[in-house]
């Protein structure tokens, strides 16, 4: 079920008031049946990976906080193995197949596996992170393992960021389902509020500039320098909106219930480095690497040359967590070559003392551009349709040849002009509100002039949100 | 504590309330001043009479040169038709019309695709009549197809405006006051000429350009013959003199157009049976050349040309009465 229907906006009314109605020992039965029916929305068959992949790491915590010594490690092997041997063949089996088909090409050998004919289970990369950081959190004893079967599944089919996250962390969420949540009208407030920013985000600007976006992204051999340098700062703004957005309604659905979810993004294009960037991009995901791949592989307390080795394969894997492709792999290896490059020249990108978004130093306006640079060329290769379309923007986006031209075709519709101007007003928001958010801001102001934007919000998103686009949420595809 | 926030919040529904309805006032009052949009121009136009109306789908929007006719014959002609249209469609506007002109023919296009039963995704485009909802003929006509929904439409202030914000919401207001070309229709009277044409191309290429076209979208829908029997019969019952009118398009397509021949006696059927004449041009003369043509199924401006110099012939008789 898509956050931007209208059969959520049925589901979430009745979910929630079902909530705050129901006994407390009656909700999370109540929460896996909500959660189960807004998976199986999509295709409805593949709650039973769903299933599976829950009563594995259920009892995979169950055993190993029972055994002691290798058994121990031997339960989390099976768990994690088995846990990612769905990710493996749901997602990559034809990545691999045809890699390796590719191979066997070259040196004139036969191959006689044939593609699978399978869809990717929607939300499987997060939820598959979520079960796999609880087994690992129970194996080190930083967790206790829920013996509760339904408060598990909750926990991992929790439905607001059951397709797309947060990624959560045991500690964070799961005591949360024993926990009695009052209807308490300020929060409940604050996530109506926060879900409405969250649709602010995704249906007025994402989907709006998706239309200049795919159509540059989808024949990009037809476009030149601007059209492609505005198509690429576009695409950055519409896959944050879409993915913040999203993280935003998720964040906002749960907190009318009472439930507390991780912040995911912070604003991340107001990093003054590539570092900085990734402590406020996608945080549940930068976090769950460093806390379960970067740390275990020595971090940053090793040899220069380790530290760096470390940092690019984590950022290699995670640009394969993003998709079964090869531009995918290269944009991670892209992010860990900057971050390389960074922690090399260390003293340059300190940051300054004061972080707080209004106050910016001419040094800092620099660093913003040449971090938003770098994260824009980044991001040809994670949207680009191939490498070879990456390739050709790449070295394209300084050929003028009727550029201007083209751009002007793109901003004569109305349609096409309402994403940038939305953006140049989230952005001024987020500006004005730096590290407070846009909510404590707002908070801070008078009633009329509280009102006032939120009203103004919610008109925007009823008259120039995209309700018809069909554009998915694009983090569903991982 | 929790009083004053359930003082505020009933407060804050209610400016919410009184600021939908506004706004849905305001919008309904607005957007069918649009005249970009055939449909408002055409519903814009009251106490006319005319010589004749021509409706139908984008072949005769296109494919009958009205100015011509008005030209030859020195009458009052007004061309309906209406691009991507179907019967239901065309039922409503002709309902709507009438109610506030007349005239004494109506010249109604007929043809294969508009009997088909998938070829429009849908038989109406809602959204243009949206704002006048609240008209019974509109609304009965809505419900009928579209169910709850029109309930919706109808009762829930804004909602049409949400859920189609991008053909009549603000964005359309805005493209309307900034546009210069607003009176269009007025100076062609409904006809809308398309120049360009069609190339030579295999019968391999036709085929599968067809299939494109028709795909399986080929069986002969009742409600699409109900809906062509009800314009016909609100023609009759407003004094009209009905001739159905088959245009020309590109003859190697008949062959790949399944039930042809079925509906072409079906239209005969039925012309018959309600006391109208059917005209089958299949065979006319732009037929079979391809620079009178912009594409398989419509006549050029130069097709329409030829074509309406021709049809005169048969119209002629229908005005001067």
């Amino acid at each position: 079920m898509l956050f931007n229907s209208i059969d959520f906006l049925v589901f979430f009314p009745i979910v929630t008031v079902l909530y705050f109605l129901l006994p407390n020992r009656a909700t999370p039965f109540m929460l896996l049946i909500a959660s189960c029916f807004f998976y199986m929305f999509f295709i409805p068959k593949y709650i039973f990976i769903l299933a599976i992949t829950i009563l594995i790491d259920y009892f995979a915590g169950i055993f190993i906080e029972e055994s002691t010594g290798k058994r121990r490690k031997v339960y989390l092997v099976v768990s994690i193995i088995s846990t990612c041997l769905v990710l493996a063949i749901f997602k990559y089996a034809n990545f691999f197949n045809s890699n390796f088909l590719a191979i066997a090409d070259f040196f004139h050998l036969k191959y006689p596996v044939h593609t699978l004919n399978i869809i990717l289970p929607i939300g499987l990369s997060f939820h598959t992170f979520q079960s796999l950081s609880y087994v690992i959190e129970v194996y080190y004893g930083r967790q206790k393992t829920e013996r509760n079967f339904i408060n598990y599944s909750v926990y991992v089919m929790f439905y607001p960021q059951l397709v797309a996250g947060p990624i959560e962390r045991p500690q964070n969420l799961l005591h949360q389902f024993r926990e009695r949540h009052k209807f308490d009208i300020i929060r409940v407030l604050s996530g109506l509020k926060l879900m409405l920013w969250g649709f602010f985000k995704k249906l007025v600007i994402a989907d709006s500039v998706a239309i200049v976006v795919n159509q540059v992204y989808s024949s990009p051999y037809d476009y030149h320098g601007l059209a492609l340098i505005v198509a690429t700062i576009l695409f950055a703004f519409q896959i944050y909106c879409d993915f913040s957005g999203y993280s935003d309604i998720a964040i906002g659905a749960a907190r009318v219930m009472g439930y507390d979810l991780m912040q995911n993004f912070n604003t991340p294009y107001f990093s003054r480095s590539i570092s900085e960037f990734w402590r406020r991009w996608h945080i549940s995901l930068s976090t769950w690497f460093k806390d379960y791949l970067y740390i275990p592989l020595g971090g940053s307390r090793v040899s220069y040359w380790r530290r760096n080795y470390n940092l690019f394969i984590t950022f290699t894997i995670s640009g394969l967590w993003h998709g079964a492709n090869w531009t995918y792999v290269i944009w991670g290896m892209l992010n860990g070559f900057y971050l390389i490059i960074e922690n090399t020249f260390s003293g340059f990108f300190k940051e300054p003392v004061n972080k707080t978004g209004v106050k910016f130093h001419i040094k800092d306006k620099f660093k913003l551009l040449y971090t938003f640079t770098l994260i824009c060329i980044s991001w040809i290769f994670f949207r680009a349709a191939s490498l070879t379309d990456a390739w050709y923007i790449l070295t394209h986006l300084f050929s003028f040849n009727n550029s201007y031209g083209e751009l002007k075709l793109f901003f004569s519709d109305y349609d096409t002009i309402q994403g940038p101007l939305f953006i140049l007003f989230m952005l001024l928001i987020q500006y004005k509100a730096g590290d407070t958010g846009f909510e404590g801001y707002i908070a801070g102001r008078s009633i009329f002039i509280r009102w006032s934007f939120y009203f103004l919000i919610l008109f925007i998103v009823l008259l120039f949100g995209l309700f018809k686009s069909q554009h998915q949420f694009i983090y569903f595809q991982f | 504590m929790k009083k004053i926030f359930v003082k505020r919040i009933s407060l804050f529904l209610f400016i919410l309330l009184a600021l939908l309805c506004i706004f849905h006032f305001a919008m309904d009052q607005l957007v069918v001043k649009d005249m970009s949009v055939k449909n408002y121009w055409l519903l814009g136009k009251k106490g006319n009479h005319y010589d004749a109306l021509v409706l139908g789908s984008s072949r005769t929007h296109g494919g009958i040169n009205v100015c011509q006719l008005k030209d030859s014959l020195k009458r009052n002609i007004l061309n309906m038709s209406l691009e991507g249209t179907g019967y239901p469609e065309q039922y409503m506007m002709l309902s709507l019309f009438l109610r506030e002109n007349s005239s004494k023919v109506l010249v109604l296009n007929v043809d294969v695709y508009s009997i088909l039963r998938g070829f429009f995704s849908h038989p109406y485009h809602e959204y243009y009549y949206l704002p006048l909802i609240s008209d019974s003929t509109v609304y009965a006509n809505l419900k009928a197809y579209y169910g709850y929904k029109a309930v919706l439409w109808k009762y829930i202030p804004f909602y049409k405006y949400v859920d189609f914000n991008r053909q009549i919401g603000l964005n359309r207001l805005i493209k309307m006051y900034s546009s210069k070309n607003q009176e269009a229709y007025e100076k062609y009277q409904g006809t809308l000429l398309v120049n360009g044409s069609l190339k030579n191309v295999s019968d391999q290429q036709l085929v599968k350009n067809i299939n494109t076209f028709l795909g399986e979208k080929n069986s002969i829908s009742d409600t699409n013959i109900v809906y062509l029997k009800k314009i016909i019969h609100l023609a009759k019952q407003h004094n009209m003199q009905v001739m159905m009118v088959m245009l020309p398009e590109y003859h190697k397509v008949y062959a790949y157009q399944p039930s042809r021949k079925k509906i072409v006696s079906l239209f005969t059927s039925i012309a018959q049976t309600t006391n109208s004449k059917f005209y089958n041009f299949e065979n006319h003369v732009t037929a079979y050349d391809i620079t009178k043509l912009y594409n398989y199924s419509h006549l050029n401006a130069q097709g329409a040309t030829v074509f309406t110099a021709d049809f005169v012939k048969f119209f002629k008789p229908y005005v001067n009465k």
